[in-house]
């Protein structure tokens, strides 16, 4: 019987030396490495929307190179996917990463390779370069700009002209437009706070505009707060609401957007990703963007990096993963993606071509644009929820004093 | 002295489940349970900070808030599935036509995926009731329950009550089957109405199953998780946000691993608690046969 026991133990025992040593060794999708000429790539890639254009690039990309197996890996809720591989050390090759909150923390997280000094770099837009930097926090690059999305206004072209609109340039003719709309029996807005992301667009821009990134060096440096700042912004915010006539509340981005390609707004307040889901669900809506005047003053776009693509510091195949990227980061290959993803190329030489954001591009020519605020609050600060939160009859006092008290909780 | 052969056959039986069992769920408790003295985020370097993250579980607004969420949700579900459940049991086990195929019917919501149950939910109270609520001119139905911070609760107590109850069916049902008949007959020959009859033959007869079935909606109803993703992502604001979902987001995207390990581990102790409590409540009102 003791015999038996003992034996027990030891199994338990290497069932945990298994289970420890399980971390290390798993690499995912680039096994045998070293053997035989054929080397397996593992490209993670979060969008699921562009699965598609990506299996034609890797396909011309293998006929290049013939040696070299491109394996595309792509999972829902990728964040989580590529956050939970780092805690077990098994980083892919090759790998998109969205230029948010998740960016920084992985470059911070130093598995990333520094790119600095590379070559490539030349080619890259410097706005952007300086944006991923400020995510990471770091003097050093650890990503690749590929392509550029932007918030604005989503109007309904058709709707427009029969009202004889046009389009606004600041603040006080945007709410002069959405009064004049609102005598109609058109419904001047659709919002679809019900998904509390969806209210980060208005918010990004309306808060990127009105206080710059100037702001955020001087909150951590504690020179202003919240309390100081965003009482005009979430005002703004709040006028905005009541021009919605549908149920805000009740509505999710999808049912957003199946309305207004119905013709059910004439405007919604939403970023170029929505463009795609909306002429899927109507291909014949004549739909334009345009930017979203925030202020009296200037206003400038409040665009963000959609797809970064960043390499393993310690891959496997170090050469054949740059020899991909280089590849994808091509003018004709980012344009290729851009034919059907509706984003701009943070790359010289790629241009978005699509006459529904032909009032957009002028920004991008002239670099005209300011990031997205959220991705400088901490990780997990869930400033959308605490919006929606104050919109649903919150009050402001209590939103600026959770906006700070959160950022001081959060960023110790 | 056992037979030395029998206990080798027994321990090849036993040994693949416990190996499975302790490297799938115990080692990743005591893991979760070791992080939650450290700062890990999930990733990257750590420390030992002590008990700190147990001290500030208690000052994280979130985390009470989800308190208050869960607890409300678990205890009014948990009231309305036996109460539910026990009704159809009741009225299963008697003799109406088709009884047997309706009890396949009552089981069916618990062998469907609650996310693709909360989509459908989702779609009837977002879209399907405030149609009706339009077209007739019902003004309480014209609007979506979920995009209130006052009513969403109660979408979630509702999807969650029809999942449950298909289970608690099938465990009163297999409590009264276990009455005899003559028991009926003796109580009817003394005069007993139904009501009396339920309530001194029928209900102390099944009452260890009431015990079971309150154990394990209230414990399943406090883990609430699915109901809350597939209906309103925790919202609005953070009015739906349960434990467990809080952990989750908070733990894995929001970069506070750590500090939601430590509200993990204070939540098991919470939900043993509650169990035992329980168990010894109502197992002190059972009747042996």
């Amino acid at each position: 019987m003791n015999k038996m026991l003992k034996g027990l133990i030891v199994m338990l025992l290497a069932v945990l030396v298994l289970a420890a040593c399980g971390d290390d060794t798993s690499d995912g999708g680039s096994s045998d490495s070293g053997s035989g000429d054929q080397v397996e790539l593992e490209f993670f890639q979060f969008k699921s929307e562009a699965v598609k254009e990506f299996d034609v690039l890797i396909e011309k990309f293998e006929a290049d190179n013939p040696n070299i197996t491109v394996v595309q890996n792509n999972s829902p809720d990728a964040d989580t996917v590529l956050f939970s591989r780092l805690s077990q050390n098994d980083i892919p090759d090759v790998m998109t990463i969205n230029g948010g909150v998740t960016f920084g923390e992985v470059a911070r997280a130093g598995v990333l390779k520094d790119l600095s000094d590379d070559a490539l770099l030349d080619t890259v837009t410097d706005e952007y370069e300086d944006m991923l930097k400020r995510l990471s926090g770091t003097e050093e690059l650890y990503a690749f700009p590929h392509s550029v999305n932007a918030n604005g206004v989503l109007y309904n072209k058709t709707i427009f002209n029969d009202l004889g609109l046009e389009i606004p340039t600041t603040w006080d003719d945007f709410i002069a437009l959405l009064d004049e709309i609102k005598t109609s029996d058109v419904n001047p807005l659709m919002s679809t706070y019900g998904e509390a992301w969806t209210v980060l667009p208005p918010l990004n821009t309306i808060a990127s505009n009105t206080h710059g990134m100037a702001f955020f060096d001087e909150l951590e440096a504690g020179n202003t707060s919240f309390t100081e700042v965003y009482g005009e912004i979430a005002e703004k915010v709040k006028t905005l609401l009541p021009y919605a006539e549908n149920d805000v509340f009740g509505y999710d981005y999808n049912m957003g957007n199946t309305a207004f390609a119905n013709g059910e707004a004439a405007m919604y307040m939403q970023g170029v990703w929505a463009l795609g889901p909306i002429l899927e669900a109507n291909p014949d809506l004549e739909v334009g963007v345009f930017p979203m005047p925030a202020t009296n003053d200037h206003n400038s776009i409040v665009s963000g990096v959609d797809v970064a693509i960043a390499m393993a510091k310690d891959g496997d195949h170090p050469e054949e993963a740059q020899k991909f990227v280089e590849f994808l980061l091509q003018p004709e290959n980012v344009e290729f993606y851009l034919e059907t993803q509706r984003m701009f190329a943070a790359v010289e030489g790629a241009e978005q071509t699509d006459p529904a954001l032909e009032e957009l591009q002028p920004y991008f020519e002239e670099g005209d644009v300011l990031p997205f605020s959220d991705h400088y609050y901490p990780q997990g600060y869930g400033v959308e929820i605490m919006f929606q939160d104050y919109l649903l009859g919150g009050e402001l006092d209590g939103l600026l004093s959770e906006m700070d008290s959160e950022y001081e909780r959060l960023s110790e | 002295m056992m037979d030395k052969k029998n206990t080798r056959v027994y321990l090849m039986m036993v040994l693949p489940a416990l190996i499975l069992f302790f490297s799938f769920h115990t080692f990743p408790l005591m893991q979760g349970i070791f992080y939650s003295f450290t700062d890990y985020r999930g990733y990257g370097d750590w420390n030992f900070i002590g008990i700190e993250n147990y001290i500030n579980v208690f000052k994280d607004p979130r985390i009470l808030n989800s308190y208050q969420f869960t607890f409300k949700f678990a205890i009014i579900s948990t009231i309305l599935v036996n109460i539910i459940s026990l009704t159809i049991a009741l009225g299963l086990n008697s003799k109406v036509k088709f009884h047997k195929t309706l009890r396949g019917i009552y089981f069916m919501p618990n062998i469907l995926s609650i996310l693709i149950v909360g989509f459908v939910f989702k779609f009837i109270f977002s879209v399907f009731i405030p149609e009706i609520g339009q077209s007739f001119g019902i003004e309480g139905l014209a609007k979506s329950i979920l995009g209130d911070k006052d009513s969403a609760w109660i979408a979630i107590v509702i999807v969650g009550v029809w999942q449950a109850a298909a289970l608690n069916v099938i465990l009163y049902l297999s409590g009264l089957a276990t009455i005899p008949e003559d028991l009926y007959e003796a109580s009817g020959l003394d005069g007993a109405s139904k009501w009396q009859q339920f309530r001194h033959v029928t209900f102390p007869l099944i009452a260890p199953f009431f015990t079971i079935n309150m154990v394990l909606a209230m414990k399943n109803f406090l883990m609430v998780f699915d109901h809350v993703v597939a209906l309103t992502g925790g919202g609005p604001g953070r009015s739906t946000q349960s434990i467990s979902l809080l952990i989750y987001e908070d733990g894995f995207t929001g970069g506070q691993f750590a500090l939601q390990s430590a509200n993990a581990v204070i939540y098991f102790f919470v939900i043993v608690t509650i169990s035992i409590i329980q168990i010894r409540f109502l197992q002190k009102r059972e009747v042996q046969m």
